[in-house]
């Protein structure tokens, strides 16, 4: 995939001498029209016992987890009486930590509805369906792109103090970077950075923002939402 | 090797008895042709292909992702269904309920340790098997309208979790509920009747516990069993599940 | 890949399968196994094993169900499964301590076990069938057992009035009260009195600045130059209300700086003859004239005196006024002879009585004080302090309202506060999870928090508003069994007949009588249709029992009574008018109506009866193995010598009869007089008759 895509496109504006067609040739295919080759097994018994053998796994890892662990059980509600800090369930406790830092509409409501929305229409937006890497033209304006929406983010974070954003953001926008810089280097690791295309880069920086701020909901967060540490 | 044989005899002579071969119609798995009867003449096999790509079942493929939601899902209707046996939605009733649980019914921790568990476990597995599909590049062409149908799904499980938060009716429950439906009112216009909608009213109440059991235990289900078989489907008739070249 | 291959299976895949089938087989059979196992079933199997160790294992075992047992009490919302392990509970024959717990037998309660469950009392959690939820503090059930120390809160959460059996309550309760904690707190069931502490309207008219520096810093450790411990002064063990706040050195100058400077409605000090004091202040006696008239007026009956004989100090007197042996190096003297004269004018809510005063007694008595009640080493460890810059006085403006003084004295134009500190009326069913602990050591749980903060309230949070107590062993028990038993809880429909009205009956008299009742303070010693003090004797009944002109010559001179005693009635000097006011009102309304004085008044008490009577009482009943009269008999009973003057005969009668019916815990045996025998006794009384005309006979409390 490291290689250049090389297209050839006409293009003549003499319809008679030429009747005005696109020529679009890529070396490789869309996956839908890829032709799947390899070997073959039946569902029966093969996908049948594994996933049996899955669930089976899956059972005696929760059965053991539910014999040691037991479900957490507080008095009965009180509507008179706030715990601090009242914390959502842990899967939404990303939100609340955003709800810390920006105004409720565009953490609680315009930020989820994006990513929602972003996670839809990935597969129709997509249009780099090879797979190109990020870096791969070495393309300046590209570069200029980056470093801006980088820096706007960087500021824009910085204004709002949500550092448990602009953390895993600026380390995710080094390494994005780094590949930049180094293209012929031989570590393994950094080959597979440069060869990422853009989703993957967007992606993974969703995933670290998203996974740093449900921990800090998680784990750091005591009474008035203030820092503490879960060991303290 | 005496016994084996004889049981293997007992089981053919089972298999042919009139009651085994009006349930399963076809013989014994032994050819390829009885193999794939065997899945779509079966109902629960059905949304299977008859063949799978070797490559696809390896463990590193997939890391059956997909499927321990899935089971994981099977696991919460099971305990859920049983759980439904000791629960009131009525205040206080549900919480004496979740104490009567815990200390009179036979195996009741355990059957609610494990239905609490799974529904964490549901919410993770849930996610990664997204965030690996994407890693995968499984939502490429034609996987795009089973991406979308994933992404509902993620959003149904996401809803079941939260409308459970609430049952135990405990200090936790209505705290979590409440700071998560106070999100809703931001929204602009729609926020504060969406709110009212959901809860029965401006507060976290007989009402809002009612409207969260039924949308826990009917609607939010039916939703996620409707999609899973829609998800499951579409892997078939998309041509199997993604493989990608690096993990042949 | 040929096609029979496709369906074919490795060994290795079948053999992961079958272990995996088996482990998950396994795994699932451990839940059910661990229930079986639990604590409760445990104990009950122990319980059989205990049944059929004793002699009586057949009893014990009646009743007995190997599964979880639960007392359901609907209307209480009880539902406790404590019986499942202490299975021997309710069976007496397991009373025993050698009886190993969970299993022995309740102490004797006025409750039965079966009718109330036992969280009721105890607190944890009824519905918990495992030991360590079921009695400890858990995060989904925070009250944990009482400890057994204070299990009487349990019985004042639905027994509002004072029961006999819980004196610990009973006592936490009263220091409620004395200590005012309802000044800064709301509690339950304690009205907020009209006064809590002084009226400091006019306060440096009294007192002065060193004087009050001194008591602020420590109301209690104000020291007399030879070592005693007196405050205003109280001795050791008799503490003054106020406790000690933690002020700094600023803050006591400002504040008493403040104080000191108030005196915007003074009482005008009282002016004397000039010509006359000039000629008292002739008398070399003066002073020691001042003491026999302190002494003659019984003013130790309520305050006391700190009097060193043969080397050894010792109080003396009552408490219910201030202590007052050195009280002339702390009021000024004109302060004094102006309260003196009428307490009420300066402080209206006063318990002291407003005496006829003569000028003469006046001076004595307050030269008395402000001479020989004193000591000029009071005040030595005050810094020098001067009259308070403007500065000072704004700040201690400020800090009356800050540290809370005002929400127990008042100023005329600052505003009292009424909840200063939190409302403690359900503080007895409060979690730990709502209480500041702050950064303390404490241990987080509702008794401990309590008991730090009355003890040391620094010591729960530094910044504490609340002041410092200091408490007599046994009171710190005492207030937290009182605490605890508030839970905020309203009775429900079973309880409600045994939460009675708060407070005490009022006994309040309009016209004449009224005003001399409020005048003399009658009540603070004596008790009215049940209110008033308990010093003196009740009269409720005194219209029945004493003849009025005995009354009205009492009342003119009270002192030729009891003459050992040292809690006599004060000399009031009243008036003849106020007199036969008094005895007019006492004997016409503070009547019985056991007693008919027509059933005696158409009787005529003849010489012969009188003689039967005589020998009746000397020989047949020897009552004069307990009672006196003239010289001769016993000192258990009162005194009869003036009986004839004194007593009405059908109170006599009635109470022959049956001393209990009239007087519940007189000590007089119940005989069973014929009515001739008590005609005759009553006849030989009425002769009884002193010849002087002052009443006398130590007899006024009969039947005490």
């Amino acid at each position: 995939m490291s290689e250049k895509n090389t297209f050839e496109v006409g293009l003549s504006s003499d319809a008679v001498k030429h009747p005005r067609r696109i020529v679009f040739i890529t070396r490789k295919t869309s996956a839908k029209v890829k032709e799947e080759v390899g070997p073959q097994l039946m569902s029966f018994p093969h996908v049948i016992l594994r996933e049996t053998i899955a669930f089976q796994f899956l059972a005696i890892v929760l059965v053991v987890l539910a014999l040691f662990w037991d479900a957490p059980l507080e008095q009965l509600a009180n509507p008179l009486l706030t715990p601090n800090p009242a914390k959502a369930p842990w899967y939404f406790l990303g939100l609340q930590e955003l709800l810390h830092y920006f105004p409720p509409l565009v953490a609680g409501v315009l930020l989820p509805t994006l990513v929602v929305l972003a996670l839809v229409v990935i597969p129709y937006f997509d249009i780099n369906i090879e797979g190109e890497p990020l870096w791969g033209h070495r393309s300046s304006r590209r570069m200029k792109i980056y470093l801006g929406v980088f820096a706007v983010l960087f500021v824009l974070l910085a204004l709002y103090d949500a550092w448990t954003v602009l953390v895993p953001t600026v380390l995710v926008g080094v390494f994005g970077l780094v590949p930049y810089f180094l293209p012929t280097s031989e570590s393994r690791f950094l080959k597979f950075l440069g060869s990422q295309p853009l989703p993957w880069w967007v992606m993974t920086w969703f995933i670290a923002v998203a996974l740093t701020l449900t921990a800090v909901g998680t784990f750091f967060r005591g009474p008035g939402w203030s820092w503490v540490w879960p060991w303290s | 090797m005496a016994t084996t044989d004889w049981t293997h005899q007992r089981l053919e002579q089972l298999r042919q008895t009139r009651v085994w071969r009006s349930i399963f119609r076809r013989g014994p798995a032994r050819t390829n042709r009885t193999r794939s009867l065997a899945v779509f003449g079966n109902f629960a096999l059905h949304t299977l292909p008859v063949k799978v790509r070797e490559k696809s079942l390896s463990v590193r493929a997939t890391y059956y992702l997909g499927s321990i939601s899935f089971f994981l899902f099977v696991v919460l209707t099971i305990t859920g269904v049983l759980l439904m046996f000791y629960y009131h939605p009525a205040v206080p009733d549900a919480y004496r309920d979740m104490k009567d649980l815990i200390y009179v019914v036979s195996n009741g921790v355990f059957l609610r340790n494990l239905h609490r568990l799974a529904a964490h476990a549901m919410v993770v597995a849930v996610f990664w098997h997204m965030f690996h599909v994407f890693y995968r590049g499984g939502y490429k062409p034609p996987h795009e309208f089973n991406w979308v149908i994933g992404v509902g799904l993620l959003m149904v499980t996401l809803f079941l979790s939260y409308t459970g938060y609430l049952l135990p009716w405990d200090q936790l429950a209505f705290w979590a509920i409440t700071v998560g439906t106070n999100i809703i009112s931001y929204v602009p216009v729609l926020g504060r009747p969406i709110r009212f909608l959901l809860l029965g009213g401006h507060i976290i109440g007989q009402n809002a516990l009612l409207r969260f059991y039924v949308l826990h235990c009917v609607i939010l289900p039916l939703a996620a069993v409707g999609l899973i078989g829609m998800h499951f489907w579409r892997i078939q008739k998309d041509g199997g599940i993604t493989v990608r070249d690096d993990h042949e | 890949m040929p096609a029979e291959e496709m369906g074919k299976v490795t060994k290795r895949l079948r053999l992961i399968f079958a272990v995996s089938s088996v482990v998950f087989l396994m795994v699932l059979a451990i839940s059910p196994a661990r229930d079986y196992l639990r604590d409760w079933r445990r104990y009950e199997r122990d319980y059989v094993r205990l049944a059929e160790s004793r002699p009586d294992t057949k009893r014990l075992l009646t009743d007995f169900h190997p599964e979880i047992e639960q007392i359901w009490i609907p209307q209480m919302q009880v539902v406790d499964r404590c019986t499942t392990c202490h299975q021997g509970i309710t069976r007496p024959s397991l009373a025993d301590v050698s009886v190993p717990q969970p299993f022995r037998a309740h102490p004797p309660i006025p409750h039965r076990v079966r009718d109330w469950g036992c969280v009721i009392c105890h607190r944890g959690q009824g519905l918990a069938t495992e030991v360590r939820d079921a009695h400890e503090t858990t995060l989904a059930w925070e009250q944990s057992i009482l400890p057994v120390r204070y299990i009487q809160a349990s019985c004042g959460v639905c027994h509002r009035a004072e029961l006999p059996q819980t004196p610990r309550l009973n006592h936490g309760r009263e220091l409620l009260l004395t200590l005012n904690c309802v000044g800064c707190h709301r509690l339950q069931g304690v009205e907020r009195p009209a006064m809590l502490g002084p009226d400091l309207t006019n306060v440096g008219t009294k007192v002065s600045r060193a004087w009050i520096y001194r008591w602020l810093k420590d109301p209690r450790t104000i020291t007399a130059s030879d070592g005693t411990l007196l405050v205003n002064g109280y001795e050791n063990g008799d503490e003054p209300r106020m406790p000690k706040f933690r002020l700094s050195e600023k803050e006591l100058r400002a504040l008493s700086g403040y104080l000191s400077t108030l005196a915007s409605d003074p009482i005008p000090p009282y002016k004397f003859e000039s010509h006359t004091v000039a000629a008292w202040e002739k008398r070399p006696d003066l002073v020691d004239q001042g003491e026999t008239r302190f002494r003659q007026m019984f003013c130790t009956t309520c305050h006391s005196l700190a009097v060193t004989r043969a080397g050894e100090t010792k109080m003396i007197g009552g408490d219910i006024g201030p202590e007052l042996t050195k009280v002339g190096s702390k009021v000024n003297a004109d302060w004094l002879a102006a309260w003196l004269r009428n307490p009420q004018a300066y402080l209206p809510h006063s318990k002291m009585p407003r005496y006829q005063w003569s000028d003469q007694d006046l001076y004595l008595v307050s030269q008395y004080i402000e001479s020989k009640l004193t000591d000029p080493g009071l005040l030595s460890d005050a810094p020098k302090l001067d009259p308070a810059a403007s500065d000072e006085v704004q700040l201690g403006r400020r800090l009356f309202t800050e540290k809370g003084c005002s929400s127990c004295h008042v100023i005329k134009g600052v505003t009292p506060q009424t909840d200063f500190g939190p409302d403690l009326a359900s503080l007895g069913s409060k979690n730990a999870s709502q209480l500041e602990f702050g950064n303390s050591k404490i241990k987080r749980t509702p008794v401990a928090y309590i008991e730090a903060k009355i003890t040391d309230p620094a010591a729960v949070n530094v910044a504490a508003r609340m002041p410092q107590y200091s408490l007599a062993p046994g009171d710190l028990d005492a207030l937290t069994t009182a605490l605890l038993s508030m839970t905020g809880k309203s009775a429900s429909a079973p309880l409600d007949g045994l939460i009675q009205p708060d407070g005490h009956p009022q006994f309040r008299s309009a016209g004449a009588f009224g005003e001399l009742y409020e005048r003399y303070k009658c009540s603070v010693c004596h008790r009215f249709n049940g209110y008033g003090g308990t010093l003196a004797p009740d009269l409720t009944n005194e219209g029945s029992r004493a003849q009025k002109k005995w009354i009205a010559a009492f009342l003119k001179n009270p002192q030729t009574l009891r003459p050992t005693l040292t809690f006599r009635m004060p000399q009031f000097n009243m008036t003849d008018e106020e007199v036969s006011t008094l005895a007019d009102y006492l004997s016409m309304v503070m009547q019985t109506p056991a007693v008919n004085p027509a059933d005696t008044n158409s009787k005529k008490y003849t010489p012969e009866m009188a003689n039967l009577g005589k020998q009746l009482y000397e020989v047949k009943f020897q009552c004069q193995s307990c009672h006196t009269i003239g010289s001769a008999g016993g000192y258990v009973g009162p005194n009869l010598t003036n009986a004839g003057n004194w007593i009405n005969p059908a109170w006599t009668e009635e109470w022959l009869k049956n001393p209990q019916s009239l007087v519940a815990e007189a000590i007089e045996p119940h005989r069973d007089f014929t009515d001739e025998e008590r005609a005759a006794l009553t006849a030989y009384l009425m002769t009884l008759k002193q010849s002087a005309s002052a009443p006398t006979g130590g007899a006024h409390g009969s039947g005490r």
